[in-house]
C-alpha cells in the first residue's frame, strides 16, 4: 500500500485502532464521549473507522461540522445525516417530530435552513430531531461530531458569547434528556481543546456551565505496538521493502515516532520514494533526524501557534512556552517543584497556581502526561518526537 | 513547420494551448514528478487512499506546464476515466468569492471536459434560480451526482488565490471544502500555487497539513538547456537544434540562463532571439527579448503598493543591494515602514536579503524584473547590456577552450589540486585503450602531451615517436608538445616546436600566436609584436580567417603577458598590438574584445600567484589602454571587484555587483 501522510484514508487504508475503538464502545455503553488529541493523530480516521463498521446494534452518523458558524447548521448536517441513512421509526414516519416542527415554523416542508425563523428556533428543532433519532426502532444511534470545539469557535466568533454557551448548554440538556433510553449517544471529538474554549467563555463572559462534565474523555495517542508493525507490513514489506530484524526494526519505529500514524507513514513514504530494497532500525532514525529540518512537516507547528494564540489570550503563553522549553531538554519525567523553581528563575510568579494552572492547560491540551507513581507529581512531553522537534525549534 | 509560425507558436507558448505530444516532450526536469502523480492519481482513484499534492513554484517555474501533462495523460486512460472524474480547472479561475462559486466553477468544468452531461447542464442552470440558502447543497448535490460512483480528482491552479481571505473564498469556503472532502472520501486535489499561503502554513488553517508540498526547484544548466534543445526538436526546427550544439549556441544558453535562473517561461521566450540571428550581438537579442516580458512585470508592479512600489524602483536603479537605512533616506520613509514593507516583499519574492555581519542588504529578487524595470527608467539598459556581451563571450569562450582543450584543461585543473591520481588514471585508461588499438596515432599524441605536461619527459618523447610512427598529424603534435611544454615554462623548447610545425605546414596560424605567447612570457616584447604581426597576416590568409581560435590565441597572449612579462611592458604590448590587431579590419579588434572575460578570470582564479601589485598594474592598463579601443567596463570592474575581495579583503566588494554580475563572479571563481 503506498504510503500516503496527511491523505484521505478510508477502508482498509485505516491501519489498527482496534484497541482505541474497543476503548471507545465500551465507554459509549455507559454515556456520551469527549474524543480529543493533538492535530494529525488521526482521531478522523478512527471516527470514520467506526462509522465504516459500527458494532453489533448501532449506527453512526458522522457529521463535520468545521464550517458549521450557527446551531442551526449543526441541525442541518445531524439531519441530512440521519435522512441519508433511511432509518425508519416506530411511528411509521422516520424524523416526523423535525419535519413538523419545521413546517409549523416555516410553513412549508424541510428545505433550506438559513430563514431567519429556523434559524432563530433551532432549540426546538434539535430536540425534535434527537427525539426522532432516539425513537428510530431496532438500532442504537450514534452522533459523531468532529471538530466540535471549532464549530464552538466558529459560533462565539459570529454571534457571541452567549449564544455559543446557550448551544452547549441545549446540548448537554438534550444529552441528559435523551441518553437514559440508551438509544442514543453522542462522540464529540476535535483538535482543538474545548476547555480552551469554555475557560474563554468564563474569563469572558461569566460562563458556569460544565457542559461536557457528564462525558467521558478519550484521549487518542500513539498506536500501540502491534499497530505500528502493521503499517510497517503494510507500506514495507507489501511495497516490497524488506525490514531488516524485523522485530527490532519495529520496536524502533515506535519507539522513534512515539506511534504516531502520520509519522510512520511519512517515514515510510520516504522509504518508499527512494526505492530501496530493504531497510533497517538505523535507517528509521536517519530519516527522522532528516525529516526534523524539512520545512515541508507539519510537524508540531500547529501547537507552538496554539501557544501564541489562545494560550496568550488566557495570559498563560510565556509560561507555557517556559515550561516546555525546559521540558524539551528533559528526555524523563521532571518533579513539579522543579519546574516551578525553574519558571520562578525565567520570570515573575507571585503564586504557585499560576504554574500549576498553566500544567493542567498542557496537560489537557496533550502536550504533556504526569506521573504520580511516585507520590509526587512528575510532567514530561507526551510525545518524544514532539519534545525533540520542540527542542530544536522552540529551545 | 516554417520559422515565422514556429515563432508564432513559440510567442503564444502557454502550456494550456499546446499539442500534448510537445508538452511532453518539452517536460525536462519535471518528468519523476508527473510520472508519480500519476501513480499517485491511478493509486488513489478507487482505492482507499485519497492522495493531495501542492506544488509551489515561482513565476514561470512550469507548474502549468505539469498540471497539464498529468491532466493530459490521466486523460487519455480510459480505464481510469470509468472510475475517476478528472475535474481541471482553467488557470485563471478569478472571481471564486464563496464555496459556491468554486462548487459552480467545477461544475463549469466538468461540462467543459464532459460536454455530454446534459443533466448537470440543466441542474446547473437551475441553481441560480434557487433561493440563496438553498444554492449551495444543490449545487455540491448535482457535483456528486456528477460523480456517480467515481472518485473525482481537482487539477487546479493558484490555490492560495482561490484561498485567499479578499481574492477568494477565505476560511468559510476552506473550511466548506474541508468539509466536503471530508464528508465525502472521494476528492484528491493536486494543485499549484506560487507561495505558501497562510491557508495551509498557519498551523490553525483547515488545510494544514492536508497536502504533501512539493517545491518546483529551478532548472539546473543542463536541465535548461536540455528543455531548449527539446523545444528545437519538438518543433522539428534542425537548424536551431543544430546551432544549439555549437560553441556558440551554448554560450548563449548560458549567458542566457544567467538571466533567466532556469524559469520555464523566461527560457521560451528568450529561446527565440538565442536562436533568430547568430551574427547579431546578444545584447541587441537580449533587449529585443525584454518586451514581450515588460507588460508581464509591470502587471506584478500593479499589485504592489505606492509604498513598495517606490522601493522596488529604488533598488531597481540602484543595481547593488542596499540597506534598509539606505533605502528609507531615498525612498523617504521612516526605515521601520520600510523595513515592515520589506519583509511583505521578501514573502511574495520580490525582494532577497544577504547577510553581511549584522547588516542586512536588500536587492531585487528576479534579475530580469529589475533589468525590465531599469531599462525602462534610463538609458535603455545599458550597462546590462555590456554585461550580457560579456557575459555571450565567457560562456562562448569556455565552451571553446572545453571543445578544443577540454581534457587538457581538466588535467591542468586537477593536476594544480593535486588530484595526481586523476592524471595516473588517464594515463591508465589511454594505455588500455592503446593496447586494444596500438596503431592509434591520435591517443599516442595524447598521452605524449599527458606525460609532457607531468615531466615524465623520456616517457613523452617515446609516446611523441609512437605518434609520427603511426602516421599522426606533424602539425598537431608538434604545436601539442609545444603547448605542454609552454606550460612547464619551458619557452624556448616551446617556440622551437612552434617553429618546427610551421616548417610542416607554413601555412599554419596557431603555432605564430603561441609563439607571441611563449615570447611575452620571455619578456621579449618586441620579437612578440613581430610575430603577433605575422600571425594576423597568417590568419587573413587562411582559409577561416578570424575564427573562434583567433580569440582563443589573444586570450592565451593576453594572459601570457599580464602574468609573466615585466609589468613596465604591459602599456606598450597592448597600445601597439591593438594597432596592429585593428589595423584595417575591425574584426580581429572584436575577436580581441571577446577574448577579455576569459582573460580577467583566469587571472583572477590564479589570483593566489600574482601579487596585488601586479593585478593593480593588469588593472591600469585595461582602464588607460584596452579601454580606449573597446568596452572594457565590465571586465574593469570585474578586475577591481576581484582585486578588492581577494587582495584588500574587502567584505562588501561582492555587494558592489548587481545580482547576476555576482551570481557569474561567484560561480566562475567558486566563491561560496
Amino acid at each position: 500500500m503506498k504510503a500516503n501522510p496527511g491523505g484521505t484514508v478510508t477502508g482498509d487504508a485505516i491501519i489498527g485502532r482496534e484497541k482505541e475503538i474497543a476503548d471507545i464502545w465500551m465507554k459509549l455503553e455507559k454515556r456520551s464521549v469527549i474524543f480529543t488529541a493533538e492535530r494529525r493523530v488521526g482521531k478522523t480516521c478512527v471516527l470514520r473507522k467506526m462509522s465504516e463498521h459500527p458494532r453489533d446494534g448501532w449506527r453512526c452518523l458522522f457529521c463535520w461540522v468545521e464550517s458549521d458558524r450557527h446551531p442551526i447548521d449543526c441541525v442541518e448536517k445531524i439531519f441530512a445525516e440521519a435522512n441519508r441513512l433511511e432509518a425508519r421509526s416506530n411511528k411509521g414516519i422516520w424524523l416526523g417530530r423535525i419535519r413538523s416542527a419545521y413546517k409549523a415554523i416555516a410553513g412549508t416542508e424541510i428545505s433550506g435552513w438559513k430563514l431567519p425563523p429556523i434559524q432563530s428556533d433551532w432549540k426546538s428543532l434539535l430536540d425534535a430531531l434527537f427525539a426522532d433519532i432516539s425513537e428510530n426502532t431496532g438500532n442504537r444511534i450514534l452522533i459523531m461530531i468532529d471538530e466540535f470545539p471549532m464549530m464552538i469557535s466558529n459560533i462565539i466568533k459570529d454571534h457571541g458569547g452567549p449564544i455559543g454557551m446557550e448551544f452547549l448548554d441545549a446540548l448537554r440538556e438534550f444529552r441528559q434528556k435523551y441518553e437514559p433510553s440508551n438509544r442514543i449517544r453522542f462522540l464529540m471529538s476535535g483538535s482543538m481543546g474545548l476547555h480552551l474554549i469554555l475557560q474563554k467563555l468564563k474569563s469572558d463572559h461569566q460562563y458556569k456551565g460544565n457542559p461536557t462534565n457528564d462525558m467521558s474523555l478519550k484521549v487518542l495517542s500513539g498506536m500501540i505496538r502491534e499497530d505500528v508493525q502493521l503499517m510497517c507490513v503494510k507500506y514495507l514489506d507489501e511495497e516490497g521493502i524488506s525490514r531488516n530484524e524485523p522485530d527490532e526494526f519495529d520496536q524502533r519505529m515506535y519507539e522513534a515516532t512515539d506511534g504516531l500514524p502520520l509519522y510512520i507513514q511519512y517515514v515510510c513514504e520516504r522509504f518508499q520514494d527512494s526505492k530501496r530494497q530493504e531497510v533497517s532500525p538505523d535507517d528509521i532514525d536517519a530519516e527522522i533526524r532528516a525529516m526534523m529540518d524539512d520545512r515541508e512537516i507539519p510537524w508540531f507547528n500547529n501547537a507552538a501557534e496554539r501557544i501564541e494564540t489562545y494560550y496568550a489570550s488566557l495570559g498563560a503563553d510565556r509560561r507555557s512556552l517556559i515550561i516546555l522549553k525546559m521540558l524539551s531538554y528533559e528526555e524523563g519525567f521532571v518533579p513539579e517543584e522543579e519546574i516551578i523553581d525553574y519558571v520562578r528563575s525565567q520570570m515573575t510568579v507571585e503564586y504557585d497556581e499560576e504554574v500549576l494552572s498553566t500544567l493542567e492547560l498542557l496537560l489537557d491540551d496533550n502536550y504533556l502526561v504526569r506521573d504520580s507513581s511516585t507520590g509526587k507529581r512528575r510532567y514530561r512531553f507526551r510525545y518524544g518526537i514532539m519534545r525533540r522537534w520542540w527542542e530544536i525549534n522552540k529551545g | 513547420m516554417n520559422k515565422s509560425k514556429t515563432i508564432r507558436t513559440l510567442q503564444s507558448f502557454s502550456p494550456g494551448w499546446s499539442d500534448p505530444e510537445i508538452l511532453e516532450k518539452t517536460l525536462v526536469g519535471r518528468r519523476d514528478l508527473v510520472d508519480r502523480l500519476e501513480e499517485l492519481a491511478i493509486d488513489g482513484a478507487g482505492g482507499p487512499n485519497k492522495h493531495q499534492r501542492l506544488i509551489i513554484g515561482f513565476r514561470g517555474s512550469g507548474k502549468t506546464h505539469v498540471l497539464r501533462v498529468i491532466h493530459n495523460r490521466l486523460w487519455s486512460d480510459e480505464e481510469l476515466k470509468k472510475r475517476l472524474l478528472i475535474i481541471y480547472l482553467l488557470e485563471d479561475e478569478l472571481g471564486v468569492a464563496s464555496f459556491l462559486d468554486f462548487v459552480v466553477r467545477l461544475l463549469r468544468a466538468i461540462l467543459r471536459w464532459y460536454p455530454d452531461q446534459k443533466e448537470i447542464a440543466q441542474g446547473l442552470e437551475e441553481i441560480y434560480d434557487l433561493p440563496p440558502d438553498r444554492q449551495e447543497t444543490r449545487a455540491v448535490q448535482l457535483l456528486l451526482h456528477a460523480s456517480g460512483t467515481r472518485d473525482i480528482l481537482i487539477i487546479m491552479e493558484n490555490l492560495g488565490i482561490t484561498f485567499d481571505n479578499t481574492k477568494g473564498f477565505g476560511l468559510k469556503g476552506q473550511q466548506a471544502l474541508r468539509d466536503l472532502v471530508q464528508h465525502h472520501p472521494r476528492f484528491m486535489i493536486f494543485a499549484s500555487s506560487q507561495a505558501l499561503a497562510e491557508s495551509v502554513k498557519d498551523a490553525n488553517a483547515p488545510f494544514y497539513g492536508f497536502f504533501k508540498i512539493i517545491h518546483l526547484r529551478r532548472l539546473t544548466l543542463d536541465e535548461a538547456m536540455a528543455f531548449l534543445m527539446a523545444m528545437a526538436s519538438a518543433y522539428g526546427n534542425q537548424d536551431v537544434f543544430s546551432f544549439l550544439n555549437t560553441a556558440q549556441g551554448r554560450g548563449r544558453m548560458r549567458a542566457i540562463y544567467e538571466f533567466t535562473g532556469g524559469n520555464h517561461r523566461l527560457l521560451v521566450v528568450f529561446y527565440e532571439f538565442l536562436t533568430s540571428d547568430s551574427v547579431a550581438k546578444l545584447s541587441d537579442l537580449f533587449i529585443q527579448a525584454l518586451d514581450p516580458l515588460k507588460p508581464f512585470y509591470q502587471e506584478q508592479m500593479k499589485s504592489l503598493s505606492a509604498q513598495q512600489q517606490k522601493i522596488i524602483q529604488f533598488l531597481s536603479l540602484k543595481r547593488s543591494p542596499c540597506t534598509v537605512k539606505e533605502i528609507a533616506r531615498a525612498c523617504l520613509a521612516a526605515p521601520n515602514t520600510v523595513s515592515s514593507q520589506l519583509k511583505d516583499l521578501l514573502d511574495r519574492n520580490f525582494v532577497g536579503r544577504i547577510g553581511q555581519g549584522r547588516e542586512s542588504y536588500y536587492e531585487i529578487a528576479e534579475t530580469l524584473f529589475r533589468i525590465c524595470h531599469e531599462a525602462e527608467l534610463e538609458q535603455e539598459g545599458a550597462p546590462v547590456r555590456l554585461f550580457v556581451d560579456f557575459l555571450g563571450n565567457l560562456y562562448t569562450g569556455e565552451e571553446l577552450q572545453l571543445r578544443y582543450r577540454g581534457f587538457s584543461l581538466l588535467a591542468n585543473r586537477l593536476g594544480a589540486e593535486g588530484h595526481i591520481p586523476f592524471a595516473e588514471e588517464a594515463e591508465a585508461m589511454h594505455r588500455k585503450a592503446l593496447e586494444l588499438e596500438p596503431g592509434n596515432a591520435d591517443a599516442w599524441a595524447i598521452l605524449s602531451g599527458m606525460l609532457e605536461k607531468l615531466g615524465r619527459l623520456d616517457d613523452a618523447a617515446a609516446a611523441f615517436q609512437e605518434a609520427e610512427r603511426h602516421g599522426a598529424d606533424r602539425l598537431n603534435l608538434l604545436n601539442s608538445r609545444g603547448e605542454a611544454r609552454r606550460e612547464r615554462g619551458e619557452y624556448m623548447l616551446a617556440i622551437s616546436d612552434y617553429e618546427e610545425a610551421l616548417q610542416a605546414d607554413p601555412q599554419a596560424v596557431l603555432p605564430h600566436f603561441n609563439i607571441v605567447s611563449s615570447l611575452l612570457a620571455l619578456g621579449r616584447i618586441e620579437d612578440a609584436l613581430a610575430r603577433l604581426s605575422s600571425a594576423i597576416e597568417s590568419d587573413r590568409a587562411s582559409k577561416t580567417p578570424r575564427s573562434n581560435y583567433v580569440t582563443q590565441s589573444f586570450f592565451e597572449n593576453c594572459v601570457s603577458l599580464f602574468e609573466h612579462a615585466p609589468t613596465a611592458s604591459f602599456d606598450r604590448y597592448l597600445t601597439a598590438a591593438l594597432d596592429i590587431i585593428g589595423s584595417d579590419d575591425p574584426a580581429y579588434l572584436r575577436r580581441f574584445e571577446e577574448s577579455l572575460p576569459l582573460t580577467i578570470f583566469a587571472l583572477l582564479e590564479d589570483q593566489e600567484n600574482i601579487s596585488e601589485l601586479r593585478l593593480s598594474r593588469i588593472l591600469e592598463s585595461f582602464q588607460d589602454v584596452i579601454k580606449k579601443w573597446m568596452e572594457a567596463s565590465v571586465a574593469v570592474r570585474f578586475l577591481k571587484t576581484g582585486i578588492d575581495h581577494f587582495k584588500k579583503k574587502d567584505k562588501k566588494a561582492l555587494l558592489r555587483l548587481t545580482k547576476e554580475e555576482r551570481s557569474v563572479f561567484c560561480k566562475v571563481l567558486n566563491i561560496v
